[in-house]
């Protein structure tokens, strides 16, 4: 064919395919014949060519390898992806799993790195009706998923084959809801709960696979692609909004569950329609209200009709607040006891949310959620709707709120919930990113730039505080806190008394006096250390009595000390220190952050005195420390931050206990420091301060058995040796580290020794990295005893 | 350049980099190198996918092409956009390594020598195993003189092994606009193909 004809015929070609079937030949009748009859052809090809198309990328090879696993058979393949039975084989180790390939090659940075973030929160969902998900990667641009491999039949299967009463398919029923509980309290909403991701195994255990995994595959398609893909894969089963692209949040598995139940009931889904075009289906799914149940199976009770039908409301607001209340329903049912399904009245409903609702588990839902689909886009929403001047300030005020609620108190809810650290930090990085746009905004006002620069000061902790549990990232938080700094002292050159702007600029001198970036020299941090505490010191003589002031001016004699630990004028530091915290939470008693300061200062005393060596002194402030952490962990016995200052005052109590020759009366009190570290390290594995933390404690034991038990110790070292080795891989405060990693290599030498064993290897590595730590760091006392034991040790060896 | 056991390590790899970076700045000549020192791999990792090695194994031109690229040019070193044009080049490579390996087939065949049946099994992989190889390169070099532009697309997803979001990539086009002309031309094809099939009956 010539080209100048076949480019009319692709147009043509292009224009019917948008035309519906009906109205086509109508279209073909207005072209030239020779080209009408082409594209008749070619459209009547398009069905038929479907043969033609590639297989899928993933491609379905067998004795590939995945990171450390080998396929070795196919197990199925599906729109999401393509599972095999594989293999991990290290040495004497072997595994089997199940692996997911899914989608196709991907070489886009930022959809790997959303994969690995995700794979790293799903990881975490471990609960017994949860598939576990042992591990993921991208091997060559693919990414995959390894999971625990189960054999069973489909949920659906499994009830029909029994013949199950209505009773077992309940109890098989909460225990999905169980699982999908749990998913929603660790943040995640599975997206695609349909029969073909439940199973039950033999023993009657129900597994719900394939969490979140929707999601990953979904970004990457278009709106109209979606919808295809959708039906593709999960259309039976979708909700309405999800096949309406809106956001999807719980509600959706809230939907997606109830489908199940009306398929569980009557072996029937209400939204299957079989060959029906694309249109109907989704009329089906967003408008066609399913028939009643009790029109399929009439002898079921009304109340479970109810159950269902409320839970699968086309309208999200209609259904379950959440999974939780439909499996109380369940169960209320199970116990004969009135549904709520069946009560509804508004004023009822929301008195029950409240009632029911752990509100830091509803909000953290609600905000994954929006994080997920994108905060970005709920402000650029708001950003584009105000091109009006008089809405740009309602805009700014919305967001600035946004930021503060979502980001920061968020934090500080999720901060006690356990491992949630890549949600913390996906918030904090878009908080900065708003807060940067938001600045360029509030040029003449200082109120509004203040309150972002408090914001981009709780930001910057919230990335790598010393002091809190942070997210580890140093020099992010560095940055962030000069940001902030560069706004304060611009209000400041305008007003250098504003009171608040001189607390403001004190508190990031403060965080940056102890920055441990890499961005950081040491002079400059001093700097920065000097400029606080004057600025606190004038803050509180711009307002002598004023209560805050005075707290902050404890506050910063407190840093101060923590910056000049080894100085002359470090105890002074802290007796002052003290001596206004005990002055303040005596005037609000009780009060838990000035109780917790002032057992934070008994602490650094304690340590004071050990590195000073008087253990009697350092018992007596460990002592008082411990006393007042205990009294507030019962306060809030799931607060991870609560139980390790307990586990800190417990360990520098054995400390002193050890070094006044009571080392028996020590090994208990370390113990029990160990078993609440390695708890907390347990729950928390991303979050580095945990890790060390244990590390120090099988470090202090060790040593403390160290004549009696040199085995165990060894143990104890070894391990103690390899989390900070790991920890100065991902790097953290490298100086730290590397002095604990030097320490522990200096004990693990010496029970080597002890053992009858070489541990020369040990003594030189652990020489070298202790000649490489700051010498304030190697002139304590402990550590200065350890480089001259691994100085003879070494020079032994030669 | 390392003399012996070359073809496993990267520095024994002609500079394919700097041979696409040439390429897509217009020069004709490196594209020729470009494929020469490509093809020699490919077809080295076809042989091998073919051998007995991997006798339940099917064929994948993605998995070669990718495993070509990793091999040869590195995930992290080049962006998209060598990315793209390796997959380009690449695919034409692929074409070119698997017509060969079927005509190859097919004349062993006629001369009545070996039945190679592991080959026979794989090779028509990425298509309908109804269609053959020969058959689907004579209509893409007859499309190719119509239309050079759309025949990329076929080549990239079939001898490429690409998805159309891919090929999208490689061609610089829209996802919805590499999805409409994807439905004309394997609506083409398939017509082409069905004659072809009822000429030769």
């Amino acid at each position: 064919m010539e080209s100048g004809i076949w480019s009319l015929v692709g147009a043509a070609f292009h224009t019917a395919m948008e035309l519906p079937v009906e109205k086509r030949s109508g279209f073909l009748a207005t072209l030239a014949p020779e080209i009408a009859e082409e594209v008749a052809a070619l459209l009547d090809s398009y069905e038929p060519s479907a043969a033609l198309e590639p297989r899928p990328l993933h491609s379905a090879q067998t004795g590939k390898q995945y990171g450390p696993y080998r396929t070795t058979e196919l197990i199925g393949q599906g729109g999401m992806g393509t599972v095999f039975r594989a293999v991990r084989e290290d040495g004497e180790f072997r595994q089997e799993v199940a692996l997911k390939v899914i989608g196709g090659h991907t070489f886009d940075k930022a959809a790997e790195e959303r994969f690995l973030a995700e794979r790293q929160i799903l990881a975490r969902l471990q609960h017994p009706h949860i598939v576990r998900l042992l591990d993921g990667g991208i091997a060559q641009g693919q990414r995959y998923f390894v999971m625990e491999l189960l054999s069973g039949e489909k949920i659906t299967e499994y009830c029909r084959s029994r013949g199950l009463a209505v009773e077992g398919v309940l109890r098989l029923f909460l225990q999905v809801g169980s699982a999908i509980q749990c998913a929603h309290q660790n943040l995640v909403i599975h997206r695609d709960l349909k029969p073909s991701n439940i199973w039950v195994t033999a023993d009657g255990i129900v597994k719900v696979l394939d969490f979140g995994i929707a999601k990953i595959v979904e970004p990457e398609l278009d709106r109209r692609e979606a919808v295809t893909q959708i039906r593709a894969l999960t259309l039976d089963c979708a909700s309405p909004e999800l096949v309406r692209g809106e956001p999807v949040t719980t509600a959706a598995d809230v939907y997606s569950l109830g489908l199940l139940l009306y398929q569980l009931l009557t072996h029937v889904n209400p939204q299957a329609c079989g060959d029906c075009g694309l249109e109907e289906a989704l009329k089906i799914i967003c408008e066609r209200e399913a028939a009643p149940v009790r029109n399929v199976r009439p002898e079921l009770h009304r109340d479970l009709e109810a159950i269902a039908m409320k839970a699968m409301a086309k309208k999200g607001e209609q259904r379950y607040a959440s999974v939780e209340q439909m499996m109380d329903d369940i169960a209320r049912y199970l116990e004969q006891r009135p549904v709520t399904a069946r009560r509804v009245t508004a004023a009822y409903l929301a008195g029950r949310f409240v009632a029911r609702h752990k509100w830091a588990v509803a909000t953290a839902v609600l905000v994954a959620v929006l994080v997920m689909s994108g905060v970005g886009a709920v402000l650029w929403q708001a950003r584009k709707t105000d091109r009006e001047r008089q809405l740009a300030e309602k805009r700014f005020n919305q967001s600035r709120r946004l930021i503060r609620s979502m980001v920061v108190d968020l934090q500080e809810k999720l901060k006690s919930i356990p491992a949630t650290v890549a949600v913390r930090k996906a918030l904090v990085e878009d908080g900065v990113k708003y807060l940067e746009e938001l600045s360029a905004d509030a040029v003449d006002r200082p109120d509004l730039l203040l309150e972002i620069a408090s914001t981009y000061e709780t930001l910057g902790e919230l990335q790598g505080s010393v002091s809190e549990s942070s997210l580890g990232d140093f020099d992010g938080a560095d940055r962030t806190y000069h940001k902030g700094l560069l706004l304060v002292e611009r209000l400041l050159a305008a007003n250098p008394d504003h009171p608040r702007a001189v607390i403001e600029a004190s508190r990031l001198h403060t965080n940056l006096g102890f920055s441990q970036s890499k961005l950081m020299s040491r002079e400059k941090r001093h700097e920065h250390q000097v400029k606080a505490a004057e600025l606190a010191r004038k803050a509180q003589m711009l307002n002598p009595t004023d209560r805050a002031s005075r707290e902050f001016l404890a506050t910063s004699y407190f840093h101060t000390a923590t910056a000049r630990l080894g100085q002359p004028e470090e105890l002074e530091l802290w007796s002052k220190a003290l001596e206004f915290f005990q002055a303040l939470e005596k005037e609000r008693a009780g009060h838990p952050n000035l109780l917790r300061n002032v057992a934070l200062v008994h602490k650094n005393l304690a340590g004071y005195w050990q590195r000073k060596g008087d253990p009697q002194q350092s018992l007596g402030h460990a002592q008082r420390a411990l006393f007042i952490d205990e009294e507030l962990l019962a306060r809030n016995p799931g607060d991870p931050r609560a139980a390790l200052d307990v586990a800190i005052d417990l360990n520098a109590l054995a400390i002193a206990l050890s070094e006044s020759g009571r080392r028996e009366d020590a090994v208990p009190h370390l113990r029990k420091s160990i078993a609440m570290r390695g708890r907390l390290a347990a729950q928390n594995p991303q979050d580095a301060r945990y890790q060390d933390r244990y590390a120090f404690s099988l470090l202090s034991l060790g040593d403390a058995m160290k004549t009696s038990n040199p085995k165990e110790s060894l143990q104890l070292t070894s391990r103690a040796v390899a989390i900070w080795r790991k920890l100065l891989l991902s790097g953290g405060p490298s100086a730290v580290y590397e002095r604990f990693l030097g320490q522990g290599l200096a004990k693990a030498g010496l029970a080597r020794k002890q053992l009858g064993e070489n541990g020369c290897v040990n003594f030189r590595e652990s020489w070298k990295l202790l000649q490489g730590v700051p010498a304030e760091m190697r002139r304590e006392r402990n550590v200065s005893e350890d480089i001259a034991v691994v100085e003879r040790e070494v020079a032994g060896c030669r | 350049m390392q003399v012996s056991g070359g073809s496993e390590t990267i520095n024994s790899m002609p500079d394919i980099t700097g041979l696409l970076q040439k390429w897509s700045n217009g020069d004709q000549r490196s594209f020729e190198e470009l494929i020469a020192a490509v093809y020699d791999e490919l077809r080295l990792l076809a042989r091998r996918h073919l051998s007995g090695e991997a006798v339940a194994n099917t064929l994948q031109p993605t998995a070669l092409v990718h495993e070509t690229f990793l091999r040869m040019v590195g995930l992290n070193r080049t962006q998209w956009g060598g990315r793209a044009h390796f997959f380009g080049a690449a695919a034409q490579v692929m074409r070119r390594v698997l017509v060969d390996e079927a005509r190859r087939r097919k004349s062993l065949k006629r001369g009545g020598g070996l039945e190679p049946d592991e080959l026979e099994k794989a090779l028509p992989v990425m298509v309908d195993s109804n269609i053959d190889l020969l058959d689907l390169d004579m209509a893409l070099e007859e499309f190719q003189a119509m239309d050079p532009e759309r025949a990329r697309l076929i080549e990239l997803r079939f001898f490429g092994g690409l998805s159309v979001e891919e090929a999208a990539a490689v061609l610089g086009v829209s996802t919805a606009t590499a999805n409409r002309e994807w439905a004309l031309v394997r609506s083409w094809l398939h017509r082409r193909l069905q004659s072809t099939r009822s000429g030769m009956r």
